[in-house]
């Protein structure tokens, strides 16, 4: 009886939390800001000291149902050192409209020297920044990761970045992190429906894997930040990165990280960890109060007027590490999105019939062998792998291997 | 299914047999209804038979409205307000006579004009109280007070009455007595105590308290004196207050902005998993709200959370919140009373800017052993109370615990199968009555929460304190009382999210306080209250330290902080005339920030930054480093504009010399308390407020509005981006500037009749401005919400069967939105509003329970009730937070609902002993 009962209330304990913790919920919310936006301009500039060429972009920040870059033409910029040498900045052809750019030699781009911007815009609009001192950087040493596995099982690989912690360089980076892989389409090319003239026509051959192995390469839209103020009793400062899981094929074949390290001051590092805290974290249960990062430029004729961005000079860095891969990590190869679907030929017809010229062929999967007559089709990246965004020319990095 | 229908049949079949057969009680609807028509009304549905000339009610006419009301309740309301009284004879006879010329006097009895004694029928014999007892029922009884060999010959003597419960001997604070005769009243103090002032003579005094049964008797006057009367708890369930503001006391006392809730109140309303929560409940109060359903404190009247001070016997919690916010540390069950200043705040409270909680907890019972428990979802609680020295001292133990990490391991999730959660609270009281003149009590209390999320995140915290308390009184006129407390507050957390940057916190304050008041009886008109406390807060602010070995985190002790805060309160309330009571009051606190610190000068060019140190001051142990101090004028007025209707004045002034550091929508268990120290100075209010209440005697209702303007200064905002584990000096983190709030608050409840419940509507607005915030301009606080409607009802079936329903609305809580997106290094980056510019959607949420008592039988010894509830019946996903961020380069935005669903669940609680507490 005792059991009986033990095993009711265990029933009815378990409802009721499994109730309570799935009715937390989180859904995508679209918010149409339908007010009148006043024109903000947006500063993006940042002198480096591994070229002489030198970039500001000036763009306006748009509405929310329109994210896209939003150039600023016709303006004058200007970079003044604290010596009061002047470097005139301009648009150009070779490069899109809002991008200017000017020329500091590289005597100017010592330790120490403090740069700043000036400002005109078409409307006579004066903004000005702070002056921003250039503070050499660490070199880069070396990148390693730590194996985990979730409590899903997912397996991941937390990767870390390590600078030499020296009191003769500067406190403050920012990394930005590109990562290149190789990957492989599931199915060689067999059977496909093709351009022939004006006509579309099936061709059969024996097994094409000339489109099965790419190489793809892309930049982490996040920002990396660290201070050796954060560092106690290490030699090395560590900065934990990305993390690649075993649900996708980048730990499988070929996989490099190439690291770039800007050197900070305390207000850049401030302003780019104002703008992680802002754009990367995800709710609490107390509610994060968002605020908007205060960078070193001001409008001079209406101090009152906000202008975003930030004017920063750094000392450059970069470093290509070209990953040794764990012999076992469990790949998910169900995870890599090539299962076939068995469809009737009526939609094999209607995919043809919208087929363009300038899409290439229509390439279709072996049917398997319960089934041969049977109409089947697969995501196209299953057999050329570039239709996933890569190339199928291997990267240079690899090939000096 | 089979397995429900059983005992759904077992439970409702007995009771609709005996719903049938019962026949006491009537439907009434006599609206200035002539009286003979009621008599025959009634006569008709009744076996009564009345007996009465037609002189006598001759042109009188009878208004009473209710369903389902017991026989003796309507002829009582129908001849309340009427020159005519009936006497009931058993075993069907009614005789109406003239309230005048009927004489009832009973054999009376002596009392000492100069000890508090109780009206004590053992002083008679047998056979008197057999006499008295018997006629109850129909008859008034007469206190006779004062000495008549000491006749005061017609001038107005002080008569001081001390109300108690019968059954719990506890003193009955709001309870009132009114003089039909002359139209004066007068409600009873902290102590269960009033006065009043009367000629030689009798008098007819209706006494009422909430939860009692009302009485009425013949007060004989003959010389100065004092009485006690112990009142009878209300047990008919057609009349039981459920809620009740007080209306009475309103009414009849000078303090505007006061709330008190009963803990029958919180007994029946729906509650999130079945917990009874009485500070959730009084959010249902006008005035009051939180950031959101699950979060932690509450705001009142425009004010922050951190500006509110929470006592439980005098000893103040720093946390008053289990599970973040989802339920309040403070067992329900345990609750005697429970009062908010939020308007007028006595003289002799301090501290906070907005309002001061003030929960008395029971003190046991002297002659009897009485428990009591339940069990909900989420948790289980015992008290234990009765006598340790019969009629002397006795004693009250409560515990509660959660067992939901039991739970947790049985989800498949398993994010929260590899969690755990716990709390607990346990609360422990000892009351000694040494003699008749002093009294000595003591309490002590704690409540711990455990969180750890999947081994990411862990949180504890902990209250515990204790406090000894004594009361003297050293004349009729004199009474003194004393207490000291000690309140520890600590938490600590450990953050492994990313293990080089994992790290763990540790904080705690010390709260010490103790303080002396004494109450005097100036004269019949004028009470005086005055005192002194002293605390002394001891604050470690705890180290971050690494967590783990692959910690790359920098150990950062934020240091420790020793203050005192000291005060003297002085407060005189005088009648100035039967129509307008004045209080008035002063408070005057000193505050020290005391070392040892070092304090950091700043440059002036570039402001207090980190960078911009240019000097240190080091003060020892125990050195003065800042003194402030100041007034706090505290002042009331009650003009009586009829008999059942006031107009109050208040005005007070607050001072506040610590606050948290938050820098999220609602506080968190971790949020940090800060003294006011070099740099930050205590922050400062001043509120004015006009209110107006009336009770609609015939119709059960009463009504009540304030309107309230509130401006403080020095409230300290966090700058953009402050993260108070980063650095220890805060004065880099935080600036100070002011906070200004008004609004108009309606209530409107019907305290009796089988619908009961109350209505409230509030619009407010609370804004802070602080250079260097937001542009310098002003913005809406976070807990801003100009409407709020709340909607709160029982619907009493039977007295076993009691139908509940909570209805909210609420303006949508301010947020701040994106506005455009920008680009900077080819990421898309957020533009947000001003801060809290805009708004979430409006709240909406509609909770019901149903409550099933078992057996009423009086006589049995084991009583127990089921709790139906289902907390938001509609399931609407009330926005918590809107909150946007960077996904693959892709601005995204989400809601995020704490609760987006109907939750059902039962409870059950059970009462051993025969002991009405509720």
């Amino acid at each position: 009886m005792n059991n009986i009962i033990n095993n009711k209330m265990r029933n009815v304990f378990l409802c009721f939390f499994i109730i309570i913790f799935f009715n937390s919920c989180i859904e995508e919310f679209f918010f149409e800001n339908n007010s009148e936006n006043e024109i903000v301009y947006v500063v993006d500039g940042q002198i480096l000291t591994n070229n002489v060429e030198q970039f500001i972009k000036v763009s306006t920040a748009v509405s929310l149902g329109h994210p896209i870059f939003n150039p600023v033409s016709n303006c004058l910029v200007s970079v003044y050192d604290e010596n009061g040498n002047v470097f005139h900045f301009e648009e150009t052809a070779n490069y899109s409209k809002g991008v200017y750019v000017g020329e500091i030699p590289i005597e100017f781009m010592y330790f120490g020297n403090k740069f700043k911007m000036t400002l005109e815009t078409k409307d006579g609009k004066i903004l000005e920044s702070d002056f921003e001192e250039l503070l050499q950087g660490v070199p880069l040493d070396s990148l390693d990761y730590v194996l985990n596995t979730n409590s899903n099982g997912m397996n991941k690989a937390n990767f870390y970045l390590n600078m030499p912690v020296d009191d003769n360089y500067d406190s403050y980076y920012r990394f930005e992190i590109n990562e290149s892989w190789e990957y492989h389409a599931a199915f060689p090319i067999i059977k496909y429906y093709a351009y022939v003239d004006n006509n579309i026509e099936f061709f059969d051959q024996f097994e094409d894997y000339s489109k099965n192995i790419c190489y793809k390469s892309q930049d982490l839209k996040c920002i990396y930040s660290a201070s050796f103020d954060d560092v106690v009793g290490a030699e090395y400062l560590t900065v934990p990165l990305h993390f690649v899981s075993n649900e996708t094929q980048r730990f499988k074949y070929k996989y490099s990280v190439l690291a770039t390290q800007y050197s900070l001051t305390k207000k850049a590092y401030d302003f780019w960890g104002k703008l992680k805290n802002t754009s990367q974290n995800g709710e609490t249960v107390f509610g994060n109060i968002p605020m908007n990062a205060d960078g070193n430029i001001s409008c001079k004729n209406n101090p009152d007027e906000i202008v975003l961005g930030y004017f920063g000079v750094s000392d450059y860095a970069t470093k290509r590490f070209l990953v040794d891969l764990p012999e076992d990590f469990g790949f998910y190869e169900s995870q890599f999105d090539c299962s076939i679907n068995e469809v009737d030929g009526k939609v094999l017809l209607n995919i043809l019939a919208n087929l363009e010229k300038e899409d290439g062929p229509y390439y279709l999967p072996q049917a398997p062998a319960y089934d041969p007559g049977g109409t089947y089709i697969a995501d196209q990246g299953c057999f050329d792998c570039r239709k996933k965004g890569g190339q199928t020319q291997i990267f240079d990095f690899w090939k000096e291997k | 299914m089979n397995r429900l229908l059983l005992p759904i049949i077992i439970i409702f079949v007995p009771f609709f047999i005996f719903s049938q057969q019962k026949k006491d009680t009537i439907d009434c609807n006599y609206l200035q209804t002539p009286i003979l028509e009621f008599i025959a009304d009634i006569e008709e549905q009744t076996d009564l038979s009345f007996t009465y000339t037609q002189l006598m009610i001759k042109d009188l006419t009878i208004t009473v409205n209710g369903d389902q009301m017991g026989v003796f309740d309507v002829l009582d309301k129908a001849f309340k307000y009427t020159p005519l009284r009936y006497i009931y004879y058993k075993p069907n006879l009614i005789f109406i006579v003239n309230k005048a010329n009927f004489i009832d006097q009973l054999p009376v009895y002596t009392l000492s004009s100069n000890d508090f004694e109780s009206e004590d029928d053992s002083q008679l014999s047998t056979v008197m109280q057999k006499y008295i007892k018997g006629r109850n029922p129909n008859i008034k009884k007469t206190i006779i007070v004062g000495d008549k060999n000491n006749v005061s010959n017609g001038k107005q003597v002080k008569i001081i009455a001390k109300l108690f419960d019968e059954e719990t001997n506890e003193p009955l604070i709001g309870a009132t007595i009114f003089i039909k005769e002359n139209g004066i009243g007068a409600a009873t103090n902290n102590a269960g105590e009033l006065t009043l002032r009367l000629p030689q003579g009798k008098f007819s005094a209706e006494i009422r308290c909430v939860g009692m049964q009302d009485a009425e008797c013949i007060l004989d006057i003959q010389s100065e004196g004092a009485f006690s009367y112990v009142m009878p708890q209300e047990v008919k369930s057609i009349s039981e207050v459920t809620i009740n503001a007080q209306q009475d006391y309103k009414i009849r006392g000078s303090e505007a902005g006061l709330d008190k809730l009963s803990i029958k109140s919180v007994k029946e309303l729906p509650s999130l998993m079945g917990e009874k929560d009485i500070i959730k409940i009084s959010q249902l109060l006008p005035g009051i709200v939180s950031v959101s359903e699950g979060s932690s404190g509450v705001n009142v009247r425009g004010g922050n959370a951190d500006q509110n001070l929470f006592y439980i016997n005098k000893l103040p919690l720093y946390s008053s919140s289990h599970l973040f916010g989802f339920f309040s540390s403070i067992n329900s069950s345990i609750i005697e009373n429970f009062a908010i200043y939020k308007g007028h705040v006595p003289a002799q409270y301090g501290g906070r800017l907005s309002s001061v909680f003030t929960i008395d907890t029971r003190k046991g019972n002297k002659e009897k052993i009485f428990a009591q428990g339940g069990i909900s979802p989420i948790s289980a609680n015992l008290e234990l109370e009765g006598p340790v020295i019969k009629d002397k001292a006795s004693f009250v133990v409560s515990a509660r615990s959660s067992y939901s990490d039991w739970i947790l391991k049985r989800l498949p999730n398993e994010n929260l199968k590899n969690s755990s959660v716990f709390f607990y609270d346990i609360a422990a009281s000892i009351d000694f009555d040494i003699n008749e003149k002093s009294n000595a009590s003591g309490f002590f209390y704690n409540s711990n929460d455990f969180f750890n999320l999947n081994s990411k995140n862990e949180y504890q915290y902990d209250n515990l304190g204790g406090g000894v308390y004594y009361t003297y009184r050293l004349s009729n006129r004199l009474k003194s009382s004393s207490h000291f407390v000690q309140s520890n507050y600590s938490f600590s957390t450990v953050d492994n999210n990313n293990e080089v940057e994992a790290f763990s916190h540790n904080y705690s304050i010390k709260h010490t306080e103790i303080k002396s008041q004494l109450s005097y009886i100036f004269t019949e008109k004028q009470n005086l209250n005055f005192g002194g406390s002293f605390i002394n807060y001891n604050i470690d602010r705890g180290k971050i330290e690494p967590y783990g070995s692959n910690s790359r985190r920098n150990e950062l002790d934020l240091g420790g902080e020793k203050g005192f805060e000291s005060a003297l309160f002085f407060e005189d309330k005088y009648e100035l005339t039967k129509k307008i009571k004045i209080s008035a009051g002063l408070r005057y606190s000193f505050f020290q920030y005391r070392g040892p610190q070092d304090v950091y000068i700043y440059g002036q060019e570039l402001g207090v930054s980190e960078d911009n140190i240019i000097d240190t001051l080091s003060f020892k142990k125990g050195e003065a480093i800042k003194n402030y101090n100041g007034p706090e004028f505290r002042m009331g007025a009650d003009f009586k504009t009829g008999d059942f209707s006031s107009l109050k004045f208040s005005f007070v002034q607050m001072r506040q010399y610590l606050y948290l550091l938050s820098n999220t929508y609602s506080i968190t268990p971790t949020d940090q308390w800060k003294l006011s120290d070099y740099y930050s100075k205590p922050a400062k209010s001043m509120q004015a407020s006009v209110g107006y209440y009336k009770t609609f005697a015939s119709m059960g209702m009463s009504a009540s509005s304030e309107v309230y303007y509130k401006q403080s200064d020095n409230i300290t905002e966090f700058k953009d981006g402050a993260d108070f584990l980063n650095s220890k000096l805060v004065e880099t983190q935080t600036l100070q500037g002011n906070q200004d709030a008004y609004g108009f608050e309606f209530m409107l409840a019907k305290d009796e009749g089988r619908l009961n419940g109350w209505v409230t509507y509030t619009y407010s607005k609370s804004f802070v401005q602080v250079d260097g915030i937001n542009n310098d301009k002003k913005y809406s606080s976070n807990f801003d919400k100009p409407h709020v409607v709340n909607l709160t009802g029982n619907y009493k079936f039977s007295r076993r069967f009691i139908l509940s329903a909570n209805v909210m609305y609420s303006t949508g809580r301010p947020i701040t939105m994106p506005q455009s997106i920008y680009y900077l290094q080819d990421m898309p980056f957020v533009n947000y509003s001003d801060r809290n510019e805009f708004r979430v959607p409006d709240y909406f949420r509609t909770d019901l329970s149903l409550t099933i008592e078992g057996n009423l039988k009086a006589k049995k010894l084991f009583h127990s009730y089921w709790m139906i509830n289902v907390y938001n019946v509609t399931g609407r996903k009330n926005p918590y937070s809107i909150y946007f961020q960077s996904e693959q380069g892709k601005i995204k935005g989400y809601k995020y609902s704490v609760i987006g669903a109907p939750i059902f669940t039962i409870s059950w609680n059970f009462k051993l002993g025969n002991y009405a507490n509720e």
